[in-house]
């Protein structure tokens, strides 16, 4: 046998078994192999810091594992010289970053601003502007925010100062900066604390969330160096356009929501309409309503599997969702749909879905379920009712119960069926299309109304966890009976998820039919 | 060092001879690929900003890694991590890192090697069957999670995830017959 051939052997005999291999669940190599591709299971990590720990021959195989997927990922790169010059920008603007700092900071502060001190003197501001007024504490950190930016570069070399404007201030909350109704000349846009909502001449709406430093280059052009906002052009603001550090986000007739963190990495969700996407870096990309994207780098845009929706609906006290990182198992290529997460945000008439128009309502004659009020809502797809193998996950960050509105005309599948209990009530998706394949054989109601009844099944969790929820498809039984339905996918599942107080075993209360809500001791994931 | 203009073009060239391993480097502290990059980025913009404490003459891969390995300590720091793989693997591999740096021999030597290992994986790539090149394909071009890639082939993703170990492992065993060919 030559030296060729015995290499070839050796290749063909690693991968000859392939597909169907036997699971390995708690080995160190699977533990490594999960953590290597990103995907680490609940426990990897412990298997291998105790192997890397105790085996020394353990560090080696990680080591050559990662070593050998970075050369695989860097050989499946072609832009090894965008990247090459990514860096020279990066230290162009280096080059240039000292004198421009110092001009940004003349024009903001006036000529009296000392480079060596860092001292927020805001008397020439407070006569220049006609509001930018608050507690001195609000204003110390509004100068801290807006140093920091000046300071990291950023955004803030890519072009002059721009001209103030005027603004309406439409809504407040959580901040003395701003005063509901005043009109402001904005030129730099600090928020270091609550929510503000701006209208501008043009009637583009900014809801801009804490912590954000941004700046008008114009009316239409708004340059986001942190923070989040979200954008309503109106029928006047089309081709308003937010300057990031990665790119612009071009408005065609939209809403949408631009996030910019200070690592660098810049989030774009499309509300309703289109926008697009343009760098230097990766081209032109268009999104559309319910497409979500992150951007970083030089990389190409990637799916932003959920997207925090404001919630105008309730005032709660609670602000943070209980409800973290969504995703599911079809991250197709071209797949840029993001799950709505509405914290707080279970209410009679809220969106159910992210592509279809139908909202939560109570059954008529009935009060919308107590207990489902102000839980945070995951909006998701009917598209995925066709998935048999589909999977949603989501983390809780605290004791919890979830919930899982299910077609009530159907019988559970097996997953829900075994984790879950119904609860007996039920609430409805109602504004369908009269001529829906969703629900085909349901009449509309006495108000001409199409709705579909979902049973309410929940399940209670006692610690923070991870979740993973099975597809909606029919049950062995649905799918061996013939039915008016026969043909016919359930429509898609609602989630809700309310936090609890522990103990657990204290909150679990008696159904509609007797039975008890089951208090689970360990996490809904493998 | 001599003055900027010239320190810029040196320092590009520098950039293009070492950009390759210092993002294998970065990998193996454990950041994710994704985020592999942009801690180069920043590596080499700190190299830039602090090039006139670079000592020319020592090993200027070796000063690079060692901003490495700052900036990926700065990382596991922060609340968020979220640019590494495993909090508790990062730290391991970080400080094996830290003590290899004591021993520069070593990290230079597989520095040197990193070109000639990149030279052979390609020639083992192309030995590779259909299915498993497939399987490259979809993992590293494509860039497909292991859920998605186990949909495509009817299997699931615990069952890629040990496929794709197997695969590096094939691949990492290739490449050393390969340098050992080769005399390396």
């Amino acid at each position: 046998m030559t030296k060729s051939n015995i290499k070839n052997d050796t290749l063909s005999k690693a991968f000859e078994k392939d597909m169907g291999l036997p699971q390995q669940n708690d080995s160190f190599e699977g533990s490594m192999g999960r953590i290597v591709d990103g995907e680490p299971l609940p426990g990897d990590e412990q298997i291998v810091i105790d192997h890397l720990r105790c085996h020394p021959q353990c560090v080696q195989q990680i080591e050559s594992h990662l070593s050998m997927d970075a050369m695989l990922f860097d050989e499946a790169r072609c832009d090894t010289q965008a990247f090459i010059e990514s860096v020279r920008v990066s230290i162009e603007a280096e080059k240039t970053k000292s004198v421009f700092v110092r001009d940004v900071q003349e024009a903001i502060f006036g000529s009296g601003f000392g480079g060596i001190s860092l001292k927020c003197d805001l008397g020439d501001a407070i006569t220049s502007q006609r509001k930018w007024l608050g507690h001195s504490v609000v204003l110390t950190l509004a100068c801290s925010l807006l140093l920091a930016s000046l300071l990291a570069g950023g955004i803030w070399n890519a072009a002059a100062i721009g001209e103030p404007v005027l603004v309406q201030v439409d809504r407040v909350a959580g901040t003395t900066s701003f005063t509901a109704g005043d009109q402001v000349d904005l030129r730099t846009l600090v928020l270091p604390e609550g929510t503000v909502d701006l209208r501008l001449p043009s009637g583009v709406m900014l809801e801009c969330q804490s912590p954000l430093m941004a700046r008008f280059e114009h009316p239409m052009r708004l340059h986001l160096s942190q923070g989040r906002i979200d954008i309503d052009v109106g029928e006047e603001g089309a081709g308003f356009t937010v300057v990031t550090p990665v790119g612009e986000v071009v408005d065609l007739g939209t809403r949408f929501a631009v996030n910019a963190s200070v690592d660098g990495e810049v989030r774009v969700a499309v509300l309703s309409g289109q926008v697009e996407l343009r760098s230097q870096k990766v081209g032109t990309v268009s999104l559309f309503d319910g497409e979500a994207v992150r951007l970083s780098g030089s990389q190409a845009p990637r799916r932003l599997h959920s997207v925090e929706i404001r919630n105008h609906g309730i005032d709660h006290d609670r602000k943070d969702s209980v409800i973290h990182s969504v995703s599911d198992n079809v991250d197709l290529p071209k797949t840029r749909r993001f799950y709505g997460l509405v914290p707080s945000g279970m209410r009679d008439g809220v969106r159910a879905f992210r592509d279809r128009t139908p909202k939560w309502e109570s059954v008529p004659g009935e009060d919308f379920p107590d207990g489902l009020l102000g839980a945070d809502l995951i909006q998701t797809f009917q598209t995925h009712r066709f998935q048999r193998k589909f999977q949603l996950h989501f983390s809780t960050s605290q004791p919890s119960r979830i919930y899982v509105f299910y077609d009530a005309r159907y019988s559970p599948p097996d997953w829900l069926a075994r984790d879950f209990v119904n609860t007996g009530i039920q609430i409805r998706s109602a504004g369908w299309r009269s001529n829906s394949i969703a629900t085909r054989g349901i009449e509309a109601d006495a108000w001409g109304n199409v709705a579909i009844p979902h049973d309410i099944w929940c399940r209670d969790i006692n610690r923070a966890t991870s979740v993973v929820l099975g597809p909606p498809v029919l049950s062995e039984k649905d799918l061996n009976a013939t039915s008016e339905f026969e043909g016919v996918k359930p429509s898609m599942y609602g989630i809700a998820v309310q936090p609890i107080a522990p103990p657990v075993t204290n909150i679990s209360k008696n159904t509609v039919d007797g039975r008890r809500v089951k208090a689970i001791s360990v996490g809904i994931t493998k | 060092m001599p003055k900027k203009k010239t320190n810029t073009k040196w320092f590009m060239e520098q950039v293009e001879n070492e950009q390759s391993g210092l993002k294998g480097f970065i990998r193996m502290l454990g950041v994710r690929p994704e985020s592999v990059d942009d801690i180069a980025q920043e590596a080499f913009v700190i190299a830039y900003k602090k090039l006139e404490m670079f000592e020319r003459g020592t090993n200027f891969g070796a000063w690079l890694r060692t901003i490495a390995r700052n900036l990926v300590r700065n990382e596991l720091r922060r609340q968020g991590r979220r640019r590494v793989l495993a909090n508790d693997v990062a730290e391991f591999l970080l400080s094996r890192a830290d003590e290899k740096s004591t021993h520069p021999g070593i990290e230079v030597e597989q520095a040197e090697q990193h070109e000639q290992q990149v030279s052979a994986l390609r020639k083992c790539l192309q030995k590779l069957p259909a299915r498993s090149r497939r399987l490259v394909q979809q993992r590293y071009f494509e860039q497909l999670s292991l859920g998605v890639i186990a949909a495509d082939e009817d299997t699931n993703a615990n069952n890629v995830s040990q496929i794709l170990f197997r695969l590096r492992s094939a691949l990492s065993d290739c490449i050393q017959k390969q340098l050992g060919d080769i005399g390396v």
